[in-house]
């Protein structure tokens, strides 16, 4: 397979496409079209999206460079297979959360519905910009972006409660983006006079073992998206958010740009063999591993469950970390494959949850007994993606944890299997002991 | 608590939820669109 780069615009179309949307849904005087600017500009985005993979499949790779910042520092676009491969994700399901927004919007006479739909807008063109960054500052400045457009989705509410949430949503993001990421950034390019993504990484003959895992903890937790603990804590308030924002930003395009991000900088900037060599990766493996449990402990005792889902999401995204840090082949296409499959099982999950407050206004899962008998088809929905997410066949989240598992036996460290096995036991017990008793009788008095 | 009633949430929610549903049944059956992906990457990043 010969791989060629090949100069193109369609990486700069497919992040401007939902930004050119915008002025048509702010001017537009009915619903309806408002709804079809949101609609066109997502199926757009995804074709656009689709159109390369035949060329990265071949192992090609598209590139284009919007503009020079520094002589040797631009802000360039790159698709490669793994950022079309978070790309397919995000746009793909931006067109069914759009179907699902304008449902849950109108059944509840959700205020203030045309900034909602513009910041959605802005939020998915920002998660394409991360996925096809060429380097790290690309990478940051639509992170950054991405922070501010899902600041007013998420307080989208305005009471006092949403307004504290999103405080705690900006004071994580923003504080660990500047105040980690960016320094940890420009010692980066101090030391290797370059932010591009590597395939190998740029570290390695530039940097010594204890500056590497300095750099490399400042990355991890600085990219608070990805949720990992003690950076965790944002997650479950942001759910305050109308649930289409929970649905597609909480379980795709932010947590995921977060875990896209680590993978990102852990190889292509740190790179694999560094990782390795300084043994950075096993104290990465014991933080993500810590997180998955913790987050799975905590998921059993919520009640909301918007919340139950949150804390799900922060151990499954950690689970794409400790994949990535394994460095075995398996593990890290675990890790890779574990953004698609999770997003389609937890943003089945996160719609179910709407579509039952949309039907009964009912938000606590100890007031849900029963209710698989009235809502038959959201709550089989609701057990397949649960299916999905803990891993069990026949559902994608199978496939992804399949590979995770083989990661760790291939590691040699039998711990980090255990693990794997022991927070799919929890996450059995959070998810089949609910879908149960949706399905169950309510007891007569 | 609830009825025998059937009463779903709108149908602009609920198609969506058998949408991904059904995506999420697909990818355990046909998920080589990801997987070659996912190999590329892992490939270009490990060599060989």
């Amino acid at each position: 397979m010969s791989m060629e780069t090949i100069l193109s615009v369609k990486p700069l179309f497919a992040v401007l496409v939902s930004l050119v949307a915008i002025p048509g849904i702010v001017s537009s005087r009915s619903q309806n079209i408002r709804e079809a600017w949101t609609f066109g500009a997502a199926a757009i985005k995804l074709l656009l999206v689709l159109s390369m993979l035949p060329l990265v499949l071949d192992g090609n790779v598209l590139t284009f460079t919007l503009v020079q910042v520094l002589p040797d520092i631009g802000i360039t676009f790159k698709v490669d297979a793994f950022g079309l491969l978070f790309a397919i994700v995000a746009s793909s399901l931006w067109i069914v959360t759009s179907i699902y927004s304008i449902g849950y919007m109108r059944s509840l006479n959700e205020h203030s519905q045309t900034r909602y739909f513009s910041f959605f807008a802005v939020a998915i063109s920002a998660t394409i910009g991360v996925a096809f960054s060429a380097n790290l500052l690309t990478l940051y400045l639509f992170y950054e972006m991405l922070s501010l457009a899902t600041f007013p989705l998420v307080t989208h509410h305005q009471d006092k409660e949403a307004r504290s949430s999103g405080r705690k949503y900006l004071f994580y993001i923003l504080g660990g983006s500047i105040g980690l990421v960016l320094p940890a950034m420009m010692i980066t390019y101090h030391f290797t006079g370059t932010l591009d993504f590597a395939a190998q990484g740029v570290m390695a003959g530039h940097i010594n073992s204890g500056l590497a895992l300095l750099l490399t903890v400042m990355f991890l937790f600085g990219f608070a998206k990805v949720g990992i603990m003690p950076m965790h804590s944002w997650l479950p308030a942001a759910m305050v958010a109308p649930t289409p924002v929970s649905a597609l930003l909480h379980a795709v395009a932010v947590v995921k740009v977060g875990a896209f991000s680590v993978v990102r900088v852990f190889t292509g900037i740190v790179g694999t063999t560094l990782l390795s060599d300084f043994g950075i990766n096993g104290i990465v493996c014991v933080l993500a591993s810590i997180t998955i449990v913790v987050a799975s402990l905590i998921a059993l005792s919520q009640d909301e469950l918007k919340r139950r889902l949150a804390f799900s999401t922060i151990g499954q995204l950690s689970y794409i970390v400790l994949g990535i840090a394994l460095l075995t082949k398996s593990g890290m296409t675990g890790g890779m494959l574990h953004i698609a499959m999770h997003a389609f099982g937890k943003i089945t999950l996160f719609f179910c949850a709407g579509a039952i407050f949309c039907a009964t206004g009912i938000k606590y899962i100890s007031k849900m007994k029963g209710i698989g008998r009235r809502m038959p088809i959201t709550m089989t929905a609701f057990l397949i993606g649960s299916l999905s997410v803990v891993g069990f066949p026949p559902c994608g989240g199978f496939i992804s944890k399949w590979y995770l598992v083989l990661g760790t036996v291939e590691s040699g460290n039998i711990a980090f299997l255990f693990v794997l096995l022991g927070s799919s036991f929890l996450n059995a017990a959070y998810f089949f002991r609910f879908s149960t008793m949706l399905f169950s009788a309510a007891k007569r008095r | 608590m609830f009825e025998n009633k059937i009463d779903e949430a709108p149908l602009w929610c609920v198609v969506p939820l058998v949408i991904t549903a059904s995506i999420s049944v697909l990818l355990f059956f046909y998920p080589q669109p990801f997987l070659k992906l996912a190999s590329l990457a892992v490939q270009t990043i490990m060599g060989g």
